[in-house]
């Protein structure tokens, strides 16, 4: 059972032909959570960085990022994080101790016997307030910190659009099956 | 209703136009922008846009950076007038 990949141009223009084609077909679409330290501040491109501006710094892309200002990390437990503390390092890009969850999101259409996807990761979006957090660390009148919450995206922006007539699936785990038959 | 949306068709257009003209395109055929997200696909790095006008979809994806050639993914999934109007505006 062969596996093509495809991307979302060619994906669409795909789907495109098996709907002028009349064939009957089904599209899956897997979505999972991830959090395995994939995404990085030091990695990310200019435009995204900016988002975390507030919070972090660094040279360039693929420079050392370091915290600008103490902050909280709300999705990883409260997470505190100091002012020059090293976020993401230079030399170990693949390993960021400031990491950013995403969505793993697979669409994919089984055709033929073949089955074609078109995977892509979208980013949950940063956003930065200043909250009064009081305990240990804070005094017992509170103070004022930087907090960072990471927002999921929203379903509609990650869905492909298609017509209403395509039946969409959302599954857990694509199983491939060994295909002995043509054997026979 | 049910007549229209039976009656939408699907298109993904990719052409070396720049970001600012599909944008007037969509603009002035009515389409809003209701949300962005960033996606990583094929490696790279893109933010993608979702345009909405009723029941018509437009999604636009356009690599992040200053990287050449910069071809954004225009997916429409809208009546066939919609689409020709697209097509036609950015040459795909």
């Amino acid at each position: 059972m062969p596996l093509y990949e495809c991307n979302e141009h060619q994906f669409v223009e795909n789907i495109r032909r098996l709907l002028e084609s009349k064939e009957k077909f089904l599209v899956n679409r897997k979505m999972m959570l991830h959090d395995d330290a994939k995404y990085g501040p030091a990695t990310m491109p200019d435009y995204e960085f900016k988002r975390y501006e507030i919070i972090c710094t660094r040279k360039s892309v693929n420079s050392t990022v370091y915290a600008k200002v103490p902050f909280i990390d709300t999705f990883h437990h409260n997470r505190m994080y100091e002012e020059g503390e090293n976020l993401h390092s230079a030399s170990a890009l693949l390993f960021p101790r400031m990491s950013v969850p995403y969505y793993r999101v697979e669409y994919s259409v089984n055709v033929w016997g073949g089955t074609y996807f078109f995977p892509f990761d979208a980013l949950f979006n940063p956003e930065v307030v200043i909250e009064k957090r009081t305990g240990k660390r804070f005094g017992k009148d509170g103070a004022l910190i930087h907090v960072l919450r990471y927002n999921p995206p929203e379903e509609r922006v990650l869905a492909i659009n298609l017509p209403k007539e395509v039946m969409v699936f959302d599954v857990k785990k694509m199983v491939r099956v060994v295909d002995h038959s043509s054997n026979f | 209703m049910q007549e229209k949306k039976g009656g939408q068709k699907l298109k993904s257009i990719s052409v070396l136009v720049p970001f600012e003209r599909v944008q007037a395109s969509l603009s002035e055929i009515g389409f809003l922008l209701d949300d962005t997200v960033t996606i990583v696909a094929d490696g790279k790095f893109w933010t993608k846009m979702l345009y909405i006008r009723d029941n018509e979809t437009i999604s636009v994806s356009e690599e992040i950076g200053d990287v050449y050639p910069k071809d954004p993914i225009i997916t429409i999934c809208g009546s066939k007038m919609t689409i020709s109007k697209v097509v036609k505006d950015i040459g795909g």
